[in-house]
Order: C-alpha cells, then structure tokens, then sequence
C-alpha cells in the first residue's frame, strides 16, 4: 500500500487510520507511535488505579500488548483513545478483581455526603493523584470508574460482581474520605507552614 | 466521557485535573510490550505452521490410505477379468491338449471294448462288457477330462460304441443261436440302449469330475499363466470392468499419473459399452496398480508441512 511505503517514520501527525493500519501490518515503527502517543494518559489512568507505581507499571505492559494483539477489533466507531483506555481499564479491573483489592473498605466508615473542601480546587494534579492512591482500594477502585471514568452504577456493579448499592455507598464513603483526607493535608500543611 | 448534569464537586474536581493527566512510563517498559507481542505473534505463527503441518500430513496420509483402498477395490474389480481371461486361455489349452488324449485313449476304449465284445457269450455280456469298460475307463483322471472338456469327443465314443455294439450283435447272432431279424433287432436296440446309460452314467460322472479338475488345473495354471495374460494385454487387449463408476478411469488415471508416472496409462470411456468403462493400454507390467511406497508418502508430507 503506498501510504505505508515508507515505513521507518511515522510521525506524531500521523492520522489514527494510518497508524492503526500500520499496527495491523506489524509495523514495529507504528506500533511504537501509538505506545508514544498514548501510553503517558494511560499509564495516570494505572496509576490511578493501582495505587503504586510498580503494579502501574504491570498494568501498562498487560494493558498495551492486549491493545495490539486486539486492535483488528477497534471499529472506529469511537474515539481511539476512549478505546484504548477501556482496555487499560478492564485489565487494571481484571487485576483488582484477581486480588479483591476492590472489597478493601474501612468498617465504619460514615456514609454522609461531603460537600467538596474549597481548597480542593487549588490542589494540583499531583496532589490529587497522591490523595487517590492513598485512598483504600475499594472506594478507590469505585470513585476512579464512577468521577473520572464515566461509568455508571449498573456498569461498576456488573464489572465488580458487587450490587448498585453497594457501588454507590462505596462511592460516597469514598467522597467522605478524600474530603476528611484534604482537610487534614491543609491542617497538616498550615501547621508546616507557621513553623 | 460521560459527563453528568448532577455531578458531585469533588468528582468534577478529580475528573478535570486527573482525567486527561499524563505521566511518562519507563523506557524499559516499551521493550517487554514489544517482546510480549512479537513472542505471542512467533507462538501463534508457530501454531499456525505446526497445526498447517499436522494437516497436511494427515491429508497425504489419508490419501496414502484412500489410494491403497482404492487400489484394492480396483484389483479386485480386475481380478475376476484377469481370472476369466486365464481360465479361457487355460480352458482352450486343456480342451486342445486332451482333445489329443482323448483320440490316443479313444482308440485304447475301443480296443477294450472289442477285446470285452469278443469275450462275451451274449448279448447282456456285451452290454455289461462295454459297461464295465467304461466303468474302467471312468476310474480314469485323463479320461475324465478329455470326456469332460471336450463334449464332441464324447459324443464321437457314443457314436463309435454304438456302432461297435451293432456291429457285435451282428457277428454275434448266429452264434448265440439268433435267426430272426426282428429278435436280433431287439438284442441289438437293447445294446444300444445298455450303451448309451452306461455312457450317460460316466459323463455326469466325469463332468463332476472335470470340474474338480478343471478347477484345480485352472488355479495351477493361473499362478504360472499371469504374466503371459499380462503380455497379451500389452498387445492391446482391454479390460473390462462391468459398470464401473463412472469416475474410475480419471481416478484410475490420475493415481497412475501420480505414482506411476514412468508407465503407460491411459483410460477411455465407452458410453455405449452398456455401461461398462474400458481401459486400455493398461501397465506394462502385470503390477497393474502399485501402491505408493511409505517412502514417497514421508516425502510428500514433509515437503507440505515445509
């Protein structure tokens, strides 16, 4: 095919089509674009997930070589990054899932609504991600896929083998804590400061 | 993304800061993607070979057998021909030869039958003579198969013995004190008729016989006479399979063109045959359909499975 003749280089302007099919064909270069392209989003989105850094990283590698080996499936109906992050997500699930690390939730832990602390507005986005990762897995696991990941309850609840209800009070216990845990990061920070 | 009209502020607040958040992975991590993948792609290209590999051998293999049934089914079809075209062969070769016999031992009959005529003190001897004549000669193999085999050497004894039993019963009537015509006409009817039962007796009787032996020479024969058949085939003789699928001489040729490539096979259809299918110029050796050796099967395999 000719737009594929030169096969050394694609470029970051190389449109999705190409590049898919340049991946199809087992072109090492293309392959290699799309990793380029996608995989600093999408190792967040593990990170997210995994809570540390190492699992992230195990996560990422499971995640991309399921990405090429099923990529003759993507249909272009979508977006090719949306596609690549439900894969990337369902593998992170898949692993939570293998370890239960999901059902991991503090007994006791209130389940009032919290209202959002007006300095959570101000926090960085490495902040945040450390919050997420400090959170427990379960809330952490149902707060990533409900907040960031747009999925609804009946999808969490199907994916986890848990029940709707149970998905939503993981996610407002979850709520309850990142909002105690940023009270006490402000709390913990203003002290550092005035000493 | 699914954005929601009452979506919570500490969602909306993760969701906008973390949701398109990057971070760079290690490079080593590039490297066991790309040998995670290749090595999945080498393990399912090998399958792929080994699974095309098993197949085909399979496939030759199956032929390998299919094409030695065949050839069974074939050489049993020809066979029976083969057997006819001997037994036929072998038939006019015994009739001709003890056709010969059957003139030498003939004339020794005769003999016996005169020198018993000419002890006899009457009629009833003479028939009981040429009965027991014939009896003698029944115990006879080779007599057995000239009367057998050939039915017009059987029918020329008849005709000499009854001639003989008439002439006897002649010479005979005056000395057995007969004078009237219509007495020794009698005698003489009785002769003949003693004659013929006696001579109806030994032919059922050889021919029982001559079947046995028939057969017996037939299959001796058969085991010596193949590769003559075989060469009168070459001379353009046909074989003729009785209605044999219509696919058999393009499978027939097909096989030979394969296996037998160094011979001659050539196979015709005949529509108007009755059905029957007609080959010609069949192998050039009495080998008619060789099974293709192991050696050539491995081979084959190997060569498709690389």
């Amino acid at each position: 095919m000719s737009f594929l003749s030169n096969t050394a280089n694609p470029s970051a302007l190389t449109d999705e089509k190409t590049l898919i099919q340049g991946c199809l064909k087992g072109y090492e270069s293309y392959r290699y674009e799309l990793y380029k392209r996608f995989s600093g989003k999408m190792f967040a989105v593990c990170k997210r997930y995994a809570g540390s850094r190492e699992d992230a990283q195990d996560y990422l590698q499971e995640g991309f070589v399921k990405v090429f080996d099923k990529l003759n499936t993507f249909q272009f109906n979508g977006s090719l990054e949306g596609w690549i992050r439900r894969v990337v997500v369902h593998t992170c699930l898949n692993h939570l899932r293998s370890r239960k690390l999901y059902l991991d939730v503090p007994e006791n832990a209130p389940i009032a609504d919290a209202n959002a602390p007006d300095a959570l507005n101000e926090m960085s986005e490495k902040e945040l991600m450390n919050l997420i990762n400090k959170m427990p897995a379960g809330y952490r696991t149902v707060f990533n896929m409900y907040a960031i990941d747009g999925f609804d309850h009946a999808e969490i609840a199907e994916t986890l083998g848990v029940n709707e209800g149970t998905s939503r009070s993981q996610l407002a216990k979850g709520r309850n804590w990142l909002k105690k845990a940023i009270e006490k990061n402000l709390i913990h920070d203003s002290h550092a400061y005035q000493a | 993304m699914l954005i929601r009209r009452d979506e919570h502020d500490i969602d909306k607040a993760f969701r906008q800061k973390l949701h398109d958040a990057q971070e760079a992975p290690p490079a080593h991590l590039w490297e066991g993607i790309r040998k995670q993948s290749g090595g999945r792609r080498r393990f399912a290209a090998i399958w792929f070979w080994l699974v095309l590999a098993v197949v085909s051998a399979a496939g030759v293999g199956g032929y390998h057998l299919l094409a030695s049934e065949k050839q069974i089914a074939q050489t049993e079809t020809l066979e029976p021909i083969k057997k006819e075209n001997n037994e036929q062969s072998v038939k006019y070769r015994i009739d001709k030869k003890e056709a010969l016999r059957a003139q030498e031992e003939g004339g020794q009959n005769q003999e016996e039958i005169a020198a018993a005529l000419a002890d006899a003190s009457d009629v009833k001897q003479l028939a009981s003579a040429v009965s027991t004549a014939n009896k003698n000669t029944k115990s006879n193999k080779s007599s057995k198969r000239i009367n057998g085999a050939n039915a017009k050497t059987t029918t020329e004894m008849n005709a000499v013995l009854a001639e003989s039993a008439k002439e006897q019963s002649h010479s005979n009537a005056p000395m057995l004190g007969i004078t009237d015509d219509n007495e020794r006409k009698n005698v003489e009817s009785t002769a003949l008729s003693e004659a013929n039962n006696s001579m109806l007796e030994f032919d059922s009787s050889a021919v029982s016989g001559n079947k046995q032996d028939t057969e017996q020479v037939v299959n001796e024969t058969l085991d010596i006479e193949v590769d003559s058949s075989s060469a009168a085939l070459i001379e353009g003789d046909l074989y003729v399979i009785p209605n044999a699928p219509k696919h058999t001489p393009v499978s027939l040729g097909l096989y030979a063109s394969i296996f037998q490539p160094n011979r001659k096979f050539q196979t015709t259809s005949d529509n108007n045959n009755g059905g029957n299918t007609t080959i010609t110029n069949a192998p050039q050796t009495n080998t008619t359909f060789q099974k293709p050796s192991l050696k050539t099967g491995y081979a084959f395999g190997i060569g498709a499975a690389y």
